[in-house]
């Protein structure tokens, strides 16, 4: 199974992201196929250098720097996501793979599950 | 062609309409000839798992709406037990474990691990969220 999982909300403000991620870390680890996008404000979830701690939260984003160890080895970023904010990839906490409108909805068309918590 | 589909709600049972949407699926999806594999509760949804519910007579009943489901249909119902336990929503086991002063959890549901999730998306033709 192809399972793609949509991050659309910023960190922290909401447990959804951290369970979602919960949830495709679950998949990966039944040997499910898992990618991750980021989209609209999702692509907060991704920025380096925060400091959740600060208002007594645990930061679960690192997370996202080790899922080799999941064998999740597809984050993808939605091209217009960053410009609307003005975020460049170097601010990101890791390698991404940035895809175009065409790239965008190829990736949704041939996953065979798609999530969004 | 019959299909089998999964279920996924993480709606809260006060502030969407997840629930009485997902109820509503899957009494049309037997009265259709389909089948549901299970339905997993996750996020704000297991609110719906404490047997604590006490609505007036005259509304809505969301609890009551899965436990029918579930006999009627000898329908698995399982709340994510991570995200339940973290909602204070507890089952007598898991409130031993933790040395807590109660427990909370109504009968017909079944405490369960993200796990049986992907047991069920991954053996169901369809998966459909309710959120």
């Amino acid at each position: 199974m192809n399972q793609l999982y949509i991050f659309t909300k910023p960190p922290y403000s909401t447990d959804s992201g951290k369970e979602q991620l919960d949830m495709a870390l679950a998949a990966a680890s039944f040997d499910q196929s898992v990618g991750l996008l980021f989209v609209g404000e999702g692509v907060w979830q991704l920025i380096d250098d925060q400091h959740p701690k600060l208002v007594g939260q645990k930061e679960y984003t690192r997370l996202f720097n080790g899922l080799d160890l999941y064998d999740i080895e597809h984050l993808y970023v939605y091209h217009k996501s960053l410009t609307h904010y003005g975020l460049l990839p170097e601010q990101l906490l890791r390698k991404v793979e940035i895809l175009n409108d065409a790239e965008y909805k190829n990736l949704i068309e041939r996953s065979s599950q798609v999530f969004s918590l | 062609m019959a299909l089998k589909y999964a279920i996924l709600v993480t709606g809260s049972p006060y502030t969407s309409q997840a629930h009485s949407s997902a109820q509503r699926f899957v009494d049309a999806c037997y009265r259709q000839g389909h089948s549901v594999h299970s339905v997993f509760f996750y996020g704000d949804a297991v609110y719906v798992a404490n047997e604590l519910w006490n609505p007036a007579n005259d509304e809505q009943n969301l609890q009551q709406g899965w436990s029918s489901l579930a006999s009627q249909y000898d329908l698995t119902i399982n709340a994510c037990v991570s995200v339940a336990n973290k909602r204070g929503i507890v089952s007598q086991e898991d409130a031993e474990l933790a040395g807590l002063p109660d427990h909370n959890v109504n009968a017909d549901f079944h405490i369960a691990g993200l796990g049986e999730w992907v047991e069920a998306s991954s053996h169901s033709d369809r998966v459909i969220h309710f959120s």
